[in-house]
């Protein structure tokens, strides 16, 4: 999951033990999440004892109304049994013996960019019907975050008809566009355009903020007659934040 | 201010007459799309419609009626129905099927 970040956060929750972190005071030298200006959301954190022997770091809801971070996802702790590759898999929260000092911490997962990728290849191109907004394919965005969204659609004619217009985008909902400009996605065109012949056009980039896994379709949308139209296409997401 | 008259020949007579034929037919061909003609939810749409005397012209966008494809096998069916424009929606009592209307709100 991505995870916001927030500078030079560490702070003293109320209580030990393996409860949700509340916010009690800043360590000195550092600031408190509302200090440092903390919004509500997803962030990862590193809470830790004082000699070092309890430690945990995590991944949870920091919410600004109650100072309070949530202890969601146990990633690494220092019994080896949190969910990340190498870990034990169970994700046991550790036990605090008395108060850790809690940072705000960015990690390895941050780093990594997600990549999915889609295609239909010309080979595989396949009809669609006029006037009708077909999911060319689509990806699984698979957890919470910023993404962006982009590729193309090719459009293949034939059978001498015209075709008056093509649009493709990408979005949230299965076989509709959104309304233009969707957020940087959409590209379309009306022209009067004699068929039997090939267009691609490239669909524009969008950021997508997703708040868990969902999928993005790439659609397109033709109209033309007689004749027959069958698209094809790329499409890609990357997690950026 | 005196004005020169050009005569055309033949040929370039014959050049127009074809290009103001071919756009005179791209241009009903196109507004003939319009209604999409080879697709059969577009032509169910347009039946139901033309009871109510409401004339529409399908579109992408800003139109009162959307219709869509997901590829599921299901075929097409309504993405979209602006019931203050086309009146309440159609039902499977209209001819349509539960898939094509499967997006509608009931």
């Amino acid at each position: 999951m991505a995870g916001k970040f927030a500078n030079s956060v560490l702070f003293l929750p109320a209580s030990a033990g393996t409860a949700d972190f509340v916010v009690s005071s800043a360590v000195q030298g550092y600031m408190t999440p509302a200090l440092a200006g903390a919004a509500t959301g997803v962030y990862r954190y590193r809470a830790e004892s004082a000699d070092l022997s309890e430690w945990e770091i995590g991944e949870g809801t920091y919410t600004s109304g109650t100072t309070t971070l949530t202890r969601t996802t146990v990633l690494y702790n220092s019994a080896g049994t949190g969910t990340a590759a190498g870990q034990s898999g169970a994700g046991t929260k550790i036990n605090f013996t008395a108060q850790p000092q809690v940072g705000i911490v960015a990690t390895a997962q941050d780093m990594t960019n997600t990549i999915a990728f889609s295609q239909v290849a010309y080979a595989s191109k396949f009809g669609i019907t006029t006037g009708t907004v077909t999911n060319v394919q689509s990806v699984n965005a698979p957890e919470a975050g910023n993404y962006l969204v982009f590729g193309n659609v090719g459009f293949e004619t034939a059978g001498g008809g015209v075709q008056n217009e093509i649009h493709c985008d990408n979005g949230l909902t299965s076989a509709v566009l959104d309304t233009a400009p969707a957020g940087g996605s959409t590209h379309g065109y009306h022209v009067t355009y004699l068929a039997n012949q090939g267009q691609v056009i490239t669909q524009g980039a969008r950021y997508l903020t997703l708040t868990a896994g969902q999928t993005v379709y790439q659609h397109a949308y033709t109209s033309f007659t007689p004749g027959t139209c069958s698209v094809y296409g790329y499409f890609f997401i990357m997690k950026v934040a | 201010m005196a004005r020169k008259t050009f005569r055309l020949t033949a040929a370039e007579q014959t050049a127009i007459d074809d290009y103001e034929r071919m756009h005179a037919a791209l241009n009903k061909r196109a507004e003939f799309s319009k209604k999409h003609p080879d697709s059969p939810l577009h032509i169910l749409v347009d039946d139901f419609l033309d009871k109510r005397g409401i004339d529409i012209e399908h579109g992408p966008f800003n139109v009162p009626v959307s219709i869509g494809d997901e590829r599921d096998g299901r075929g097409q069916f309504i993405t979209k129905w602006d019931e203050a424009v086309l009146g309440a929606p159609p039902t499977t009592a209209d001819g349509f099927t539960a898939d094509q209307l499967r997006r509608i709100k009931k």
